[in-house]
């Protein structure tokens, strides 16, 4: 197992103020089940409690606040757990719609391109208190979105987790089975602000 | 002021959570508990929730399903379209029947039906979609379609089986029919009377002829037992004749009244052994014995019209012949001798013929008394002597050593019978041939048999020998000379005395002649007078 944390970086991220809702940890644990099973979930339990146990996923409410830290924490508490790559974390993004009580009272904003771009702020809303999800632009003709995420700079594992994530998105109202999403600014490489364009053919 | 605002709208705001973690909890109870494998899918199709029933029923986990388009679950992808359309249109559809893809590419029928989802402001945001394995009724369905199919097969084949058996019981109704038809036409047509009498001798059917014949109308009579027929004095002589049992009768005549005399005759009418009734036919002779009748008239006044010329003739030539007349010469002698003799012939076929007139006219009477039969025969033997010595005959009367009873017999009738017997025997044999008379009693019975060795009866002629004027061939050619009527006069004699006669002859080696004549007790026929 790659040691990708110290404790110094846990308790910094700890502190990153913001907060976001329980369901994020509970989609989280709803995937492993199917990854990893039972036995993945008690070595990540470990893993969690060696980082100073942090939280405890079966306490998790839905519609809690929690430090939006620990949502960083326990994505890498998973990476290094399972000693996954970016591909792993992309998918598990790419498949948190799917658990997501929230995305499922959200289901009424995914009704067609248009909708879901236009309500995906409200979704980031109903997830974090901080940060701002815009629906850039919008172009069904020429086949693409562009979404930009601001003031939301806690990891870079996040950029990841949310190309799997919008991606989903698109794929619950585009009927194609090409779509492609790119992190075409992030504000890890210096941009103001993260932003995803979708493309599908 | 403003903490306590904050304060309140926290605490609403963890009611909300509160609650909100309680309808989770009870969407997810609930939707584990759900017996039915339910799937929610948004406008475009695609699935974004399952629930743990359709995970067991498809093998898909939410990871795999969710995000899928709902087609690729389905085999009929045209189908399940068109049915969210319906959906789309009616707001609900229950139960249409597809094929559902399982994770293993297994596929069984289900039957879906889905509901349209509408949010709060009533617009339309996707599908649930509940889908029911019917496989096991759908095996259950085929093998009882199968069950079905193979019992209405069978009913189907027993069916034709018994139309073709109807058909051939119809057919043969039919037959049955035109032959009972034609039976009834014919019964009812026939010039004959007919009385069916059943196993049980009641009286079944009587045709027209037989209710003419009787002056009885069918309805009177049918099913009456032939007990209950004695009471009515049409049927008295009937039944009299045929006896209570319904006797075997052969060409019996009956006389009904004085115009009508019928001949009748029984046939038993037997199917497999089993007796099924009689059948009683009834042949009108009135007119055939009105003319046997007049025929037997004729000829017995033509022949008594005869007989006395004939005599006086012989007279007359019995003058000539003694001499009573005056002297005649030799030739003279031999010619009124052979004229004598043809006379002769000529009264003894007169008497002949007059016998058998008064034998058919019924006028045959006889006068029985008891009879030592011995001395009978030896006397008709006697007459006969002279003939069997000049034919040097062997003749030989065999008797039975025992004591012969008296037999109640019109002596001179009688003699005629033995006498014909004989004189056939003696006649038909040649010289130096052997002629035997025996004699037996037996039992209540006095037999008797002339044995002969003569010329015999040919086999195709045997059948006629007792039928008045019939003569062998043989016969003629043999003796010119003969009536063809003793034979019959001698068997209307035997029978008239309740006797029988019958023979046996091979052609050209000889013949026995047999007849035999009851014993009647003379104390018992002294009994009857009283």
């Amino acid at each position: 197992m790659k040691k990708i944390m110290n404790q110094g970086e846990i308790t910094k991220l700890i502190n990153v103020p913001g907060k976001v809702r329980g369901q994020v940890f509970i989609t989280d644990i709803e995937y492993l089940k199917n990854k990893v099973g039972e036995k993945g979930i008690t070595l990540l339990k470990k893993k969690i409690k060696e980082w100073g146990d942090l939280f405890d996923y079966e306490k998790i409410e839905t519609m809690e606040w929690y430090p939006v830290g620990l949502r960083v924490l326990s994505l890498l508490a998973i990476k290094e757990t399972f000693n996954w790559g970016d591909k792993e974390i992309f998918d598990m993004g790419n498949s948190a719609p799917k658990y997501s009580f929230i995305v499922k009272l959200l289901m009424k904003y995914f009704l067609s391109t248009q909708k879901t771009f236009k309500e995906s702020p409200k979704y980031w809303e109903k997830h974090y208190n901080v940060g701002e999800l815009e629906s850039i632009e919008l172009n069904e003709k020429e086949k693409y979105g562009i979404l930009r995420l601001k003031n939301f700079k806690i990891h870079p594992i996040l950029c990841t987790y949310y190309r799997g994530y919008f991606l989903r998105f698109a794929q619950y109202v585009i009927k194609s089975d090409k779509i492609t999403i790119k992190e075409t600014k992030c504000m890890f490489n210096g941009s103001p602000y993260h932003e995803f364009l979708i493309k599908w053919e | 002021m403003a903490d306590e605002k904050l304060n309140l709208i926290k605490e609403e705001l963890n009611r909300a959570k509160e609650d909100l973690g309680d309808l989770e909890m009870y969407i997810k109870e609930f939707s584990s508990f759900l017996p039915l494998a339910v799937c929610t899918v948004n406008p475009i199709e695609i699935i974004i929730n399952i629930n743990q029933v359709f995970q067991a029923l498809t093998g898909y986990d939410s990871l795999e399903i969710n995000g899928e388009h709902l087609a690729k679950i389905f085999l009929e992808k045209e189908k399940i379209k068109n049915l969210l359309n319906l959906t789309r249109k009616r707001g609900k559809v229950r139960t249409k029947e597809l094929v559902l893809i399982l994770k293993d590419r297994k596929e069984i029928p289900v039957n879906v039906s889905v509901s349209i989802r509408k949010d709060r402001d009533g617009n339309f945001i996707g599908y649930f979609l509940a889908l029911f394995d019917i496989t096991e009724i759908k095996k259950f369905r085929e093998e009882l379609e199968g069950k079905v199919k193979i019992r209405t097969k069978e009913l189907e084949d027993s069916r034709k089986a018994l139309i073709n058996m109807l058909e051939d019981v119809e057919e043969a109704r039919e037959k049955t029919e035109e032959e009972k038809n034609k039976t009834l036409a014919v019964i009812t047509n026939l010039a004959d009377g007919l009385l069916v009498f059943d196993a049980t001798n009641n009286l079944s059917i009587v045709n027209p002829q037989a209710e003419e014949f009787f002056k009885v109308k069918s309805k009177d009579l049918i099913d009456k037992s032939i007990l209950e027929l004695t009471k009515i004095p049409e049927f008295s002589p009937l039944v009299r004749i045929l006896g209570k049992e319904i006797k075997e009768i052969y060409r019996r005549e009956l006389t009904v009244r004085k115009d009508l005399t019928l001949e009748m005759s029984t046939v038993s009418l037997i199917r497999e052994k089993e007796k099924l009734g009689t059948l009683i036919i009834l042949h009108n002779i009135t007119r055939e014995k009105l003319v046997e009748k007049m025929k037997t008239e004729f000829v017995s006044l033509s022949a008594h019209q005869l007989r006395t010329p004939l005599s006086s003739i012989k007279w007359a030539l019995k003058m000539l012949l003694d001499g009573d007349i005056g002297k005649i010469t030799e030739e003279q002698r031999d010619f009124i001798k052979k004229t004598y003799q043809s006379n002769e012939r000529m009264i003894a076929l007169i008497n002949d013929l007059l016998d058998v007139t008064r034998i058919e006219e019924g006028k045959y009477l006889y006068n029985p008394v008891f009879t030592q039969i011995e001395n009978i025969i030896q006397s008709v033997i006697n007459y006969y002597q002279r003939e069997i010595k000049r034919k040097k005959i062997k003749f030989e009367f065999k008797k039975a050593q025992k004591k012969f009873p008296k037999l109640k017999i019109d002596v001179e009738k009688m003699k005629v019978a033995i006498g014909n017997l004989l004189d056939n025997a003696i006649r038909y044999t040649q010289v130096g041939g052997t002629v035997t008379f025996f004699l037996d009693c037996v039992k209540n019975k006095v037999e008797f048999s002339i044995h002969d060795t003569g010329i015999g009866i040919s086999i195709d002629q045997q059948e006629r020998i007792f039928t008045k004027f019939f003569r062998g061939a043989n016969a003629v050619q043999m003796e010119t000379e003969g009536t063809g009527l003793g034979l019959y006069i001698a068997k209307n004699i035997i029978e008239a005395h309740n006797g029988k006669i019958w023979f046996k002859s091979n052609p050209k080696k000889g013949t026995t002649f047999y007849f035999n004549l009851p014993v009647e007790k003379e104390f018992e026929e002294f009994l009857k007078k009283f």
